[in-house]
């Protein structure tokens, strides 16, 4: 749930990183703390197992600056993918305003994308959010292992599948080489403001 | 691989499967990964060659399917509730507290808590709102689950029969932890006898519609009859609960759905979700607020009372 602070002109949003386990979320994330160290407010949090199996969430606050001359913080987290910690999913999805999806390009892991989105739908309208409103972007991670002679998706066969109704925005990334991470950022960060811009009327 | 057995790499099949199984393995898809192994085998076993060669890479792809298993079983013990560094419980409580009332925001950040499974430190953070007298009802039903979450119904029981000794709740509190903490006994068969208590603040016979409102209700599914649409059900997420009413948040552009409910109105078959099941009962609109202040003006607060079926 964004907050805006009008009086000192302040907009705090959260974005989730949401996909099935080991797709790269927490990656992404550790990706953006250390490029953009500068605009972290702190140490970036993550609540992992063994095997940097993501057990409750990641967590990054960011300041970002002034746009249209509010101050913009933005509260990054992850999810943990594996199916059963739905629950926790559930917990960090509370007042989400925008989300990226880390869709996993092996070929191996196609139906596991597809779980995952279906659980994003059913935990967003739990909420009484619905996915075909709110800021969402694709991301189509780890496109590299193509190099190594691994089976992947092409784009358009993951397009064809996971976002053929919802068509939103979405990007190729190797979050490892920090390949499309930022860019995957930008634009969620550009659809959630402008939707937090209609919805609180923060900038005039 | 050993480089004696680089050899039978040059077989493509093989080397293909074995650099999918070592890739998946380093992305921690183990599941993946061990089944690529056993293609691997599978293969070998087919290809019914018995070089010592061969014998060296199946003996390396058994110990890696070996190894991964042990991995496997490993994830599989770990503790999914481990005690958290104080500053990260700290930040739990500060990051999952959404309400614009500072008590109700305390409430759910130490919720929070207990739902990442931090049940002690959450318990010590519950007796102190309860010290300082905030949501009282609220506050000691989850004082009495986070008891029960540390599998310790002595510890629930004893808690309880403190508070009716110490009269730091009201008897409405009271009553209603007891009606708590006796469905929650009596679904672990548990059999005790809580101390009585006089009901007379409330109706004589509560029924049982009643007693289980007593646990936290998160979300609600409502029918609501549309004469172009039908009968359709819609859901909501509980924002308050207070005794038996339960308040949710409908979206100004939503306002058409919040004409469909006018005060007094019947809503039958209501299906309320809490932690543990899931119940049917009715209710009745109570009232409909719209909402000033905050970032939420401009929406409305719905209030259902809930009766007893």
């Amino acid at each position: 749930m964004a907050f805006f602070n009008q009086k000192d002109k302040v907009i705090e949003c959260k974005i989730v990183y949401y996909g099935p386990g080991m797709c790269g979320k927490t990656t992404n994330l550790e990706y953006i703390f250390r490029a953009g160290r500068s605009y972290a407010t702190t140490d970036m949090i993550s609540i992992n197992t063994k095997g940097d199996r993501t057990l409750y969430f990641d967590f990054l606050p960011m300041g970002i600056g002034r746009i249209m001359g509010c101050d913009v913080k933005v509260q990054l987290f992850t999810v943990p993918g594996q199916s059963k910690y739905r629950s926790t999913r559930k917990m960090v999805l509370k007042g989400v305003d925008g989300i990226v999806f880390v869709a996993d390009s092996l070929q191996i892991r196609k139906n596991e994308n597809l779980s995952s989105l279906k659980d994003l739908q059913e935990n967003l309208a739990e909420q009484n959010m619905d996915l075909f409103n709110i800021p969402l972007v694709f991301q189509y991670n780890k496109r590299d292992l193509s190099e190594n002679g691994i089976p992947i998706m092409q784009v358009s066969e993951m397009e064809s599948y996971l976002n053929n109704k919802l068509k939103v925005p979405f990007y190729t990334a190797s979050a490892l080489k920090g390949n499309g991470v930022s860019d995957t950022l930008k634009k969620s960060l550009k659809l959630t403001l402008r939707h937090l811009q209609h919805e609180l009327r923060w900038a005039n | 691989m050993e480089p004696e057995v680089n050899m039978l790499l040059e077989d493509f099949q093989l080397q293909t499967l074995i650099n999918e199984a070592e890739v998946y393995q380093s992305q921690g898809l183990l599941e993946e990964s061990k089944e690529k192994y056993l293609s691997v085998l599978h293969y070998m076993t087919d290809d019914n060659r018995s070089s010592d060669t061969y014998k060296k890479l199946i003996k390396t792809v058994n110990v890696r399917i070996e190894k991964i298993e042990e991995d496997i079983a490993d994830f599989e013990k770990i503790d999914e509730t481990p005690t958290l560094s104080h500053d990260v419980q700290n930040l739990i409580q500060k990051v999952f507290s959404f309400s614009q009332t500072k008590e109700m925001a305390e409430v759910e950040g130490v919720l929070a808590l207990a739902k990442f499974g931090q049940h002690e430190q959450a318990l010590v953070e519950f007796h102190r709102l309860l010290g300082k007298g905030v949501a009282p009802g609220v506050v000691a039903k989850h004082i009495l689950e986070c008891h029960l979450a540390l599998s310790s119904s002595e510890a629930a029981i004893s808690q309880f029969n403190q508070w009716v000794a110490n009269g730091l709740l009201t008897q409405d509190d009271l009553l209603d932890a007891q009606s708590f903490l006796e469905t929650v006994l009596r679904d672990k068969g548990i059999e005790t006898s809580l101390p009585q208590l006089d009901h007379t603040p409330r109706k004589k016979n509560r029924t049982r519609g009643e007693q289980r409102l007593a646990l936290d209700i998160y979300s609600l599914k409502i029918q609501v009859d549309d004469h172009s649409e039908g009968l359709y059900e819609i859901d909501f997420d509980v924002t308050f609960q207070s005794n038996d009413t339960v308040s949710v948040v409908i979206p100004s552009e939503k306002k058409t759905l919040l004409d469909r409910f006018h005060l007094g109105m019947s809503l039958p078959k209501i299906k309320f979700y809490t932690p543990r099941a899931v119940f049917e009962g009715n209710g009745i609109v109570a009232e409909k607020t719209e909402i000033k202040i905050g970032p939420k003006k401009g929406d409305y607060v719905l209030d259902i009372k809930i009766k007893a079926n």
